[in-house]
């Protein structure tokens, strides 16, 4: 009876760590952005833009394990880069939207994503 | 000789000759002042390397073979033109905006790090464009160099 229990109290906590989307730790994105542009990227980004994510070419192109350890042309490469597939509507990419039609980017957050990033751009352009 | 090897020794020939009459429009503009050569000074072993290597697909002034004006050898080359400056125009650096460029060269940099470029292809006929570890040394070098350069302009 004792090993159900603890049974059961995994799965309710795997339930719970699924339906929230966390893995425990509150913070995925430790590079400085505001909060409201922060949880977009977090939501509809980092589950393949992160070290532990499954595609070696969204890693590539970014990362947000590493993006804060990067020189400064490289993050301005980075974010631009982040900018024209979010601008031109290729990320996140048409197959996974397709699957699951909740991981696309409102309008709204689109232009959120945009906006933020030209400004850290430029910011970091004049560093 | 049977008829078919007959007729297809006449056939061919006249195929290709009538090609020759379809030609893409040659990419020989003359160099504006938006050039990346009048934006900045290259120093001349990245000079070399970028005249060898890359300009014949990315920038306006292609720099043609005698075969690469027979059709259909001139489409394909066409075609990497015409994609090659899509995706990067030295000829039109100018007009970049100074993030842009920085992403360019990163770009560059990322390309030729990973032996993406120049495409396997190309080098295959132009041996000048097979770069060594100095060669590309000096690239990257230099690319960091200009991102510097670029930011510290934009400051200003």
């Amino acid at each position: 009876m004792k090993r159900l229990n603890v049974i059961l109290g995994l799965l309710v906590m795997s339930a719970a760590t699924y339906a929230t989307g966390t893995k425990g730790d509150d913070q995925k994105i430790t590079y400085s952005m505001p909060e409201q542009v922060k949880v977009v990227f977090e939501n509809k980004c980092f589950g393949c833009h992160n070290d532990e994510g499954r595609s070696d070419k969204a890693k590539e192109g970014l990362n947000f394990s590493t993006l804060k350890q990067l020189d400064k042309f490289k993050k301005i490469a980075s974010w631009n880069e982040a900018r024209k597939e979010v601008e031109g509507a290729k990320m996140p990419p048409a197959k996974l939207v397709e699957k699951h039609p909740e991981a696309a980017l409102t309008q709204e957050e689109s232009e959120l994503l945009v906006e933020w990033i030209k400004t850290e751009t430029s910011s970091l352009l004049k560093q | 000789m049977t008829k078919k090897t007959r007729f297809l020794l006449i056939f061919f020939p006249i195929v290709i000759v009538i090609l020759q009459l379809f030609q893409p429009v040659k990419n020989e503009e003359a160099a504006s002042g938006n050039h990346l050569y009048h934006k900045t000074n290259v120093p001349e072993s990245v000079h070399t390397i970028l005249d060898h290597a890359c300009m014949d697909c990315h920038s306006n002034q292609t720099n043609y073979q005698w075969y690469h004006r027979i059709s259909p050898i001139s489409w394909y080359i066409n075609h990497h033109i015409t994609e090659g400056k899509g995706e990067l125009n030295f000829s039109e650096w100018g007009a970049i905006n100074p993030i842009d460029q920085i992403s360019a060269l990163e770009d560059i940099r990322k390309e030729v790090d990973a032996g993406k470029m120049p495409l396997k292809s190309y080098q295959l006929i132009h041996k000048d464009a097979r770069l060594n570890h100095s060669q590309t040394d000096s690239l990257v070098s230099w690319i960091k160099n200009y991102q510097g350069k670029i930011a510290d302009e934009a400051m200003r």
